[in-house]
């Protein structure tokens, strides 16, 4: 054993070039496969480690109307029959808009009635701003929240400061990053009607590194109802957070809720976290089917080599045979200079993989390519598990082993006294 | 082991067929080797020297007749009982040295030990040091093949040959590719072997190596053409 061991990696060690080329090979195979595994693994883990948090909430949304234009026969919005569809009024009519829908008042002191609500809290719609600031104009959307409410559920975080009071808000994360605006600053905020108003930044949002659906991560600013109120006749809700005792409770109540209100949409952890491994598993299938690809082109490449080096060795092979050497003895050879490509490919690829599944983190969540951020949690770690590192380099030791089976057996094969001519 | 002759051939013939055509390599050959001898098989190229010693090495099998190495009859065996039949009964020297690139002389000499799972690593490694020795190659022991001149290295094939104490050593062309200097060297190697009561065959065109054997025989278009005791 310790002599095809020290064979195998003589040999493997003088071909360093190709030797070199065939792991990396390997390795940038299983380190896609780890690296988009560790992505899904993580965003899992993330949405695991909040539920205890989420899965006693429930969250109602009112249902988007469509608006169709008089011209199209009725200049009304559309009705919204039992079951939440939108009744279109003629059958070729397109809407013209869609206009995001409200919680009226009234709406929600009767869903307060339903029995197992622990507490709740609502937001206003985005309100569209101008901030002047030190001289600059920045747009931005504002949200309208019950800063009591708030801080008992815990969605939204205090990065620094206080939760807003009346003439104060709390800037949000891009807020500060983008603008440079932080906790004691004194803004203007100048409504779209041409309404201003000297508003104190009491605080910030801290970064929640929690799954939590209403943790509202890209919202650049959050002011109280009553601040709202001097920009704004707007009334209404767009957002209800519903907290019950447990999950069990918040499913009943968000069902209680859904078949009563037929145009409000009540969502808990499990249609939230339903829709996001959805979307995960869809990414991670599309990647996980180039890292197989990538794996498949590595064992073509691993083939390859092992059978350009028994070529090379026949009349080594011969010598072999010649002096007493059986077939298995030299499968096993071929066979472990396989496996040691794999092994050496598998420990790169799991560092490549580390290193991958923090530039993919990058790219997807922080850079935000291909929309992802908006549907995952904030506060998203890429997350390799311990199981998958030697079950990556077994992996590869396996692949590398099969397509080095052919090779292997044909060089065991080979006739002594043909092997020992070749030239 | 058997008192009788350490290599006997019965009608052996190695036949390869080319096209519609069927070639004799070795056509009904005959030949005892009685333990000891050196025999010196001598002949043109092609005669059938080389497919004479591949039978005899059990590195292939006889078309027809029988072959016996110690009494025992190889031509009906499978790969792995010949296999294991050259790492423990069978010594080859070749005309180009055949060592293993990647593994030092010592390494190389161990091999046969290695495939017949002869004793352990230590065990092993002095005893292929011994062999160094007595082909005085000890002190280069762990150069590999590519720091060893034409000569060493014939003699590092030597040593490798009879580790396992084979019944017979084969040599194919052993100076054939070395000056006669150092080809003179190499068969005072297998002249000490000899001495030592190593039975030898030898396939040759070396005058000087015929001048060593204790018999010779001649082989011409695969057959024993006469028989001569040296």
């Amino acid at each position: 054993m310790r002599e095809i061991l020290t064979m195998a990696w003589r040999h493997t060690s003088r071909r360093q070039g190709r030797t070199t080329l065939t792991i990396l090979g390997i390795a940038i195979g299983f380190g896609a496969i780890i690296a988009i595994l560790s992505l899904s693994f993580g965003m899992k883990k993330s949405i695991e480690s909040s539920f205890d948090l989420i899965a006693t909430e429930a969250i109602v949304l009112p249902v988007p109307r469509e608006v169709y234009d008089s011209s199209q026969g009725a200049g009304q919005t559309g009705q919204q029959p039992p079951g939440g569809r939108i009744f279109r009024p003629g059958a070729n009519q397109r809407p013209t808009r869609i206009e995001a829908g409200s919680i009226d008042q009234e709406t929600l002191d009767e869903i307060l009635q339903t029995p197992g609500i622990e507490s709740y809290t609502v937001r206003s719609s985005q309100v569209p701003l101008t901030i002047l600031w030190r001289d600059r104009q920045i747009r931005l959307a504002a949200i309208a929240i019950d800063p009591e409410a708030e801080e008992q559920l815990g969605q939204i975080t205090i990065g620094s400061g206080t939760w807003p009071d009346y003439r104060e808000a709390l800037a949000g994360q891009i807020l500060v990053r983008i603008g440079g605006i932080g906790q004691g600053d004194q803004i203007t905020l100048i409504s779209e009607s041409g309404d201003y108003q000297d508003i104190e930044i009491s605080g910030t949002v801290g970064e929640n590194r929690e799954a939590r659906f209403g943790a509202l991560p890209n919202i650049p600013l959050l002011i109280s109802f009553e601040t709202l109120d001097l920009f704004t006749n707007t009334t209404g809700y767009s957002t209800l957070i519903l907290s019950a005792q447990g999950s069990k409770e918040a499913k009943v109540l968000a069902d209680t809720i859904q078949a009563g209100y037929p145009n409000l949409t009540v969502l808990t952890y499990d249609d939230f976290t339903e829709t996001i491994e959805d979307t995960l598993d869809q990414y991670s299938f599309f990647l996980l089917s180039i890292g197989i690809l990538a794996v498949a082109v590595a064992a073509i490449g691993s083939a390859n080599t092992m059978i350009v080096s028994t070529l090379e060795r026949t009349r080594e092979i011969g010598i072999m045979k010649a002096t007493g050497a059986k077939s298995g003895f030299i499968l096993r050879g071929f066979l472990f200079e396989s496996a040691l490509l794999g092994l050496i490919g598998g420990i790169v690829g799991v560092i490549f993989g580390y290193i991958g599944s923090n530039i993919l983190e990058y790219m997807v969540f922080r850079l935000n390519i291909g929309g992802l951020a908006a549907t995952a949690a904030s506060g998203f770690k890429p997350h390799i598990p311990l199981w998958l590192i030697p079950f990556s380099i077994g992996l590869a030791v396996a692949v590398t082993l099969l397509s080095g089976s052919y090779p292997a057996w044909r060089a065991s094969r080979l006739d002594p006294v043909e092997a020992i001519r070749y030239e | 082991m058997s008192d009788g002759p350490v290599v006997s051939l019965k009608s052996a013939s190695k036949v390869y067929r080319l096209g519609e055509q069927w070639l004799y390599a070795l056509n009904g050959v005959d030949l005892d080797i009685g333990r000891g001898e050196t025999v010196a098989v001598v002949g043109p190229s092609g005669s059938g020297k080389s497919t004479l010693l591949n039978l005899v090495g059990c590195m292939d099998r006889p078309s027809e007749g029988e072959i016996y190495i110690e009494g025992t009859d190889v031509s009906t065996l499978d790969q792995d009982h010949l296999a294991e039949l050259r790492a423990r009964r069978i010594g080859m020297v070749f005309q180009f040295f055949n060592l293993i690139s990647v593994l030092t002389a010592v390494e190389n000499v161990e091999m046969p030990m290695v495939y017949s799972g002869k004793g352990n690593r230590a065990t092993r490694q002095d005893k292929a040091l011994e062999a160094l020795e007595a082909v005085g190659m000890k002190d280069k022991a762990n150069r590999y093949p590519s720091q060893l001149s034409g000569g060493e290295r014939q003699r590092v094939a030597i040593a490798r040959s009879v580790i396992n104490e084979p019944a017979i050593l084969l040599a194919d062309e052993p100076t054939g590719n070395l000056d006669s200097q150092t080809g003179r060297k190499v068969l005072e190697v297998l002249g000490r072997l000899s001495e030592a009561g190593q039975t030898i065959m030898i396939a040759t065109h070396d005058e000087n190596v015929v001048a060593h054997a204790s018999r010779t025989v001649h082989i011409r278009d695969g057959r024993l053409v006469e028989k001569e005791v040296g």
